[in-house]
């Protein structure tokens, strides 16, 4: 019975989890930059095409560029000894654009959805961040949020980010 | 004395007896939990909550004993230790899970666990038929007596906190009635009705193929209702419409003008002149949950989408049940009966709220005129056909919009039904039926393409007008006139009427 319990749900993992894997980022460089402005809003779970995932939405841009459309766009969890890039995709938030008003940039699809199946992240506290790749030249801009993923066996949570 | 005791000797002896009377164990057993539940919560929760638990508690209870039996081939002793035994872990399933989960020992998940769950119960039914027959009625004795031991002590907690409930229930109902001032007249309590975003029974028809239109058509002309079917709003805007309609006056529809609507619903002209007529005003109302800056409709009571009713909400899995269904085995299908978002929690609430609410207004001296209206289907679109909760992740998907149309018809069929039930026979009410526009499914709608884009504005519409002659109301009646319609009927008034609205297609 108690081997069960702990094959049991790898197994099920296995079988089930389609959605919300993180990807490979090759060459990524996460290194704190102030290039992105950004912030995760909500972590709730969702049932996407019969699975249940956790959507994390909120909204970034890239400050230095005009055409947003130019960059591939991850989400980071990190800490030590893991990386994790889970891809994004684009939505509407108008109210970015209105609290941004300086920003000549268009910003009406800054907000973003990422999709995380929790069993795939190992358990531990991560640093939430953006990561920016321009889809020609290939180089990387990231920036870290003020919140941060604890993730426990059970349980998976966004925090205020502590003090250094 | 010894007459009722023989009678029970020769009941327990007799064939249907043996099969009857060890049912008493899984009964006091398996109800306990929710007993001590409800207790421990009486002092918040309506006991018309508890026997809806206790009554789906019965059928669980029989069902499993009966299925016992086929299994221990009619030995009741042995199928009632077995039945007590899988409900041992039907009902703390979900408070082991929870347990284990926060304990964060091991990954806890439903779709593992309750497999083991089945699993060890399985066993244990197993296990229990092997055992000889004096040791199943040694058991079957000590799971009975425990049993009535402590139902006997949660009853004994629970009657003086019942007593204490009754008390203030009915004092509190007799200060209310004492602060509203008495009406007059004889006139009919008048409930206006709307259902936000509730299609014209054509367009239901004619793009989602529903035959249940048909049904709810039938079901309300069979009640005495007047049913149109070509009527358009002014406008696809909620305030907008409601304003116009609660003053009887056409505001024009120019963007910008929103402060101008939301003034006039709050101080609504078909409100004030009711209260003029001695009428106590009861407004239930969500449309705040869109438009957060509508001020305060005056009414004598208003009941906003956030109101804590603290009343019975007519449903099984309301606060009480939840919590109940939270620790047993039912806890791994949680997301079919528990609504996540606080905002739609509110909302389901008061849904279920209003629609116990509106046809027991006894407590409220008449005549009653209720404007009661409810998001519903609008978005969240959370129920599907069968009034059973959709998946949280399409609340949003306009897919679901024609399974929460079917509901809301059923949902109106019963407010209607109840509201008749309760009323008075010989000054029956007055009850008119609408939406505000029909469904805005536009062009650039992402889920459904292709529904007619001439029948957004197109409306429920439908009058039970006691002791009116509706074959003189026109199928396409402008819905401004529904007021007027109702105040120079029974109030000898004589408001000009309006022509009927054309369909089109509008920019907005």
């Amino acid at each position: 019975m108690i081997l069960y319990l702990f094959i049991a749900p790898v197994i099920k993992d296995r079988v089930t989890i389609v959605i919300g894997k993180p990807v490979e980022v090759e060459g990524a460089q996460v290194v704190d930059s102030d290039r992105i402005r950004s912030a995760v809003n909500r972590l709730s779970e969702a049932r996407v095409d019969g699975q249940w995932v956790y959507r994390v939405q909120g909204w970034s841009f890239i400050t230095d560029d005009m055409d947003q459309t130019n960059y591939d766009i991850f989400l980071v969890f990190s800490n030590d000894k893991n990386f994790y890039f889970f891809e994004t995709t684009p939505k509407k938030r108008s109210d970015i654009e209105e609290a941004y008003p300086e920003v000549e940039i268009d910003l009406t699809n800054s907000g973003f959805d990422a999709f995380i199946a929790k069993e795939t992240i190992a358990n531990g506290r991560y640093e939430i961040g953006m990561l920016y790749r321009n889809k020609t030249s290939g180089e990387f801009a990231y920036s870290r949020m003020d919140r941060t993923l604890v993730k426990t066996i059970n349980d998976i949570q966004m925090e205020e980010a502590g003090p250094e | 004395m010894k007459a009722i005791s023989e009678f029970f000797d020769r009941f327990i002896q007799s064939k249907a007896g043996r099969l009857i009377y060890p049912l008493l164990a899984p009964l006091l057993f398996g109800l306990y939990p929710s007993l001590y539940f409800y207790t421990k919560n009486a002092t918040m929760v309506m006991i018309a909550s508890y026997w809806r638990v206790l009554s789906v508690y019965l059928l669980l209870i029989l069902v499993v004993y009966l299925v016992s039996l086929v299994i221990h081939k009619f030995n009741g002793l042995k199928a009632a230790n077995a039945a007590a035994a899988f409900l041992l872990f039907f009902n703390f399933y979900g408070m082991l899970f929870t347990e284990l989960s926060n304990a964060n020992l091991f990954r806890v998940e439903h779709l593992t666990m309750l497999p083991l769950f089945l699993f060890l119960a399985g066993y244990s039914v197993w296990f229990l038929n092997r055992i000889k027959a004096k040791k199943a009625a040694s058991i079957w004795r000590w799971v009975t007596l425990v049993s009535a031991v402590l139902i006997a002590i949660t009853i004994l907690k629970l009657i003086p906190i019942e007593v204490k409930k009754a008390q203030t229930q009915r004092a509190a109902a007799r200060e209310q009635i004492g602060t509203v001032n008495a009406a007059a007249g004889n006139s009919p309590d008048i409930y206006y009705l709307v259902f936000d975003e509730f299609s014209g029974l054509e367009a239901m028809r004619e793009y989602f193929n529903s035959t249940e239109v048909d049904g709810f058509k039938a079901f309300l002309e069979g009640k005495g209702f007047f049913v149109g079917e070509k009527v358009f709003g002014s406008s696809n805007h909620t305030v907008h419409q409601m304003a116009v309609r609660m003053n009887y006056n056409e505001y024009p529809y120019v963007q910008g003008d929103q402060p101008i609507w939301h003034e006039a619903l709050a101080n609504a002209r078909g409100i004030a002149y009711l209260d003029a007529k001695g009428y106590t005003t009861m407004v239930f109302e969500e449309i705040s949950m869109l438009h957060p800056t509508l001020p305060k409709i005056k009414a004598d009571y208003l009941y906003r989408y956030n109101y804590n009713s603290g009343e019975d909400l007519g449903t099984l899995f309301d606060e009480y049940g939840m919590l109940v269904a939270d620790t047993t085995m039912a806890y791994a299908f949680e997301r079919l009966y528990k609504v996540g978002n606080p905002d739609d929690l509110m909302h389901h609430d008061f849904l279920f709220f209003t629609k116990e609410r509106l046809p027991n207004l006894e407590d409220i001296p008449g005549p009653h005129f209720v404007y009661a209206h409810l998001m519903i289907p609008h978005q969240p679109f959370m129920f599907d056909r069968n009034g059973a909760l959709v998946d949280s992740a399409f609340f949003r998907n306009w897919n679901y919009y024609e399974g929460q149309y079917i509901y809301t018809m059923k949902y109106i069929e019963e407010l209607v039904t109840d509201i008749l039930k309760n009323a008075d026979p010989d000054n029956p009410p007055v009850i008119i039926l609408q939406s505000d526009h029909g469904a805005r499914i536009h062009e650039d709608n992402k889920e459904l393409s292709g529904f007619p884009q001439d029948m957004l504005r197109n409306i429920l519409f439908a009058l039970y007008l006691p002791g009116y002659d509706t074959s003189t109301i026109a199928q396409d009646e402008n819905p401004i006139n529904t007021l007027p319609i109702v105040f120079n009927h029974y109030f000898g008034d004589n408001i000009p009427l309006m022509e009927p609205n054309l369909p089109g297609v509008d920019n907005d």
